[in-house]
């Protein structure tokens, strides 16, 4: 099929020029010998397009005759390889485009309703500076059997599509394991055994992945949290902010000897908010013109102005306070979830 | 069009114009890869390139973070990457990360202190480079 479109794009090419004058010729060629050849070699692949299209292109030449009214027959087919070229960049741009959101979607799927079991979670996914590249950022929210909310965030290392693609298999397995009601440690021990096996694969290009699982029990008096080399969530309260301070567990990837405890995190009577994050939104900057990183020593005080429940309009006024400091949008992706009791 | 703008403003505007963010030299048998003031995903590739460098002359590869002010997980990520491929070419790779620093925060967060010890001075690496095993 491939070899039958280059052998008529290339007599489409070649054709005008059996009846074009030299001197029409003369005036042309540079322009159009550069064009021909990046339309052939697009379309046939540059070891193919670009000789043959040089062949094409001599033959023709030695060829032509005296013809008055070749220069159009010139330009014609030219516009139309241009035109193909064209359509061929716009349609590639649309997929890439189209694979990105879809992408995203399936690392940070927004659901309509934010109830989750008895929780509320607002949640927020702010993609980096370009919107055509793509990062490992993902998360979710389900209910278990027994009731309980289990929340995930994770950070696959790397951008492009491999950390993306990753970063999808990572969540559909944690969620398929989650709803199954598998524990908290022994879902971050098959998660790690699988990105392990993925490095096994030739050109796997990811190091590490960050996890971290915040499961609020059913009768929301406790949560159980398990960190994977990620920040740890952050309880906020009408008294203030706690930051969970047990040392965290290592990343993902890393060692198939790893092993994760969960630890309680006593949740209050009060009202409360969970928040967890990915570690791009205390990675900006302190001011415009100041150092990195913002650092959760400025995000915890910042988190205890808001009165809880943290709600959408906080989340997003967070999200504002931590980019004006940065002077800007973000250099990496930024997830953000707050969850609230309804 | 519009992602080369961008790409091209990414450049123009790059606060790391420090040409010496990224330095590779041969000390001792070793190859030590110094980083120097902010990194992250913009760097990488040049702490790659750094990383290819280094690999041509030595099996061993010290990275002193001593300078760096900062470091996100990409280059979190190359230090691992380089660690495996030690593992795998029975090299080895050190780690120059003062407690306390910025770089051995982020280092001990994500947990790979376990696997690739931190050290306080570049001469401290260079010496469990150089001892065997």
């Amino acid at each position: 099929m491939a070899a039958l479109v280059a052998v008529l794009c290339e007599l489409a090419i070649a054709l005008p020029f059996l009846v074009i004058s030299p001197n029409t010729l003369r005036g042309v060629p540079g322009p159009l010998l550069v064009v021909i050849g990046v339309a052939a070699s697009y379309l046939l692949g540059p070891w193919f397009g670009v000789p043959v299209t040089a062949v094409g292109v001599v033959l023709a030449v030695t060829i032509v005759g005296e013809n008055a009214w070749a220069a159009p027959l010139v330009w014609l087919p030219v516009s139309v390889g241009a035109g193909f070229v064209g359509e061929r960049v716009r349609h590639g741009d649309e997929l890439r485009r189209e694979l990105i959101e879809e992408l995203r979607r399936g690392l940070v799927g927004i659901y309509r309703d934010p109830a989750v079991g008895r929780l509320n979670v607002v949640s927020r996914y702010i993609p980096a500076v370009s919107a055509q590249r793509i990062a490992g950022d993902f998360y979710g929210a389900v209910v278990q059997p027994t009731g309980d909310v289990a929340i995930m965030v994770g950070d696959v290392a790397g951008h492009g599509p491999a950390a993306a693609a990753l970063a999808t298999r990572l969540r559909a397995m944690w969620r398929g394991l989650a709803v199954a009601g598998v524990s908290d440690s022994e879902t971050v021990s098959a998660l790690n055994e699988t990105l392990l096996a993925e490095q096994q694969r030739i050109a796997s290009q990811i190091p590490f992945a960050t996890l971290c699982l915040a499961t609020v029990a059913a009768d929301l008096r406790s949560a159980r949290i398990v960190i994977a080399g990620h920040p740890p969530p952050i309880l906020v309260t009408a008294r203030g902010t706690h930051e969970d301070t047990h040392p965290p567990g290592p990343a993902i990837g890393i060692s198939a000897t790893s092993t994760w405890a969960p630890h309680p995190l006593a949740l209050p009577d009060d009202p409360w908010s969970l928040v967890v994050y990915t570690d791009g939104l205390i990675e900006g900057r302190t001011s415009p013109d100041g150092p990195r990183p913002y650092g959760r020593d400025r995000l915890l005080p910042m988190l205890a102005t808001f009165a809880v429940p943290i709600g959408e309009d906080d989340v997003d006024a967070v999200l504002r306070s931590v980019q004006d400091a940065n002077g800007g949008a973000l250099p990496d992706d930024v997830v953000l979830i707050t969850a609230s009791p309804r | 069009m519009a992602s080369s703008i961008v790409f091209i403003s990414a450049i123009l505007e790059d606060p790391l114009a420090d040409p010496e963010a990224v330095s590779v030299e041969q000390v001792e048998g070793a190859s030590v890869i110094a980083l120097r003031g902010e990194h992250d995903l913009s760097t990488g590739p040049a702490i790659e390139a750094a990383c290819d460098s280094a690999w041509a002359h030595s099996s061993s590869i010290v990275f002193d973070l001593a300078g760096a002010t900062f470091i996100d997980s990409t280059v979190v990520g190359v230090m691992v990457s380089a660690r495996r491929r030690a593992a795998e070419s029975g090299g080895s790779v050190a780690v120059v990360a003062p407690a306390g620093g910025p770089p051995a925060r982020v280092l001990t967060l994500v947990g790979i202190n376990d696997v690739l010890p931190l050290h306080e001075t570049r001469d401290e690496a260079l010496r469990t480079i150089s001892a065997p095993g």
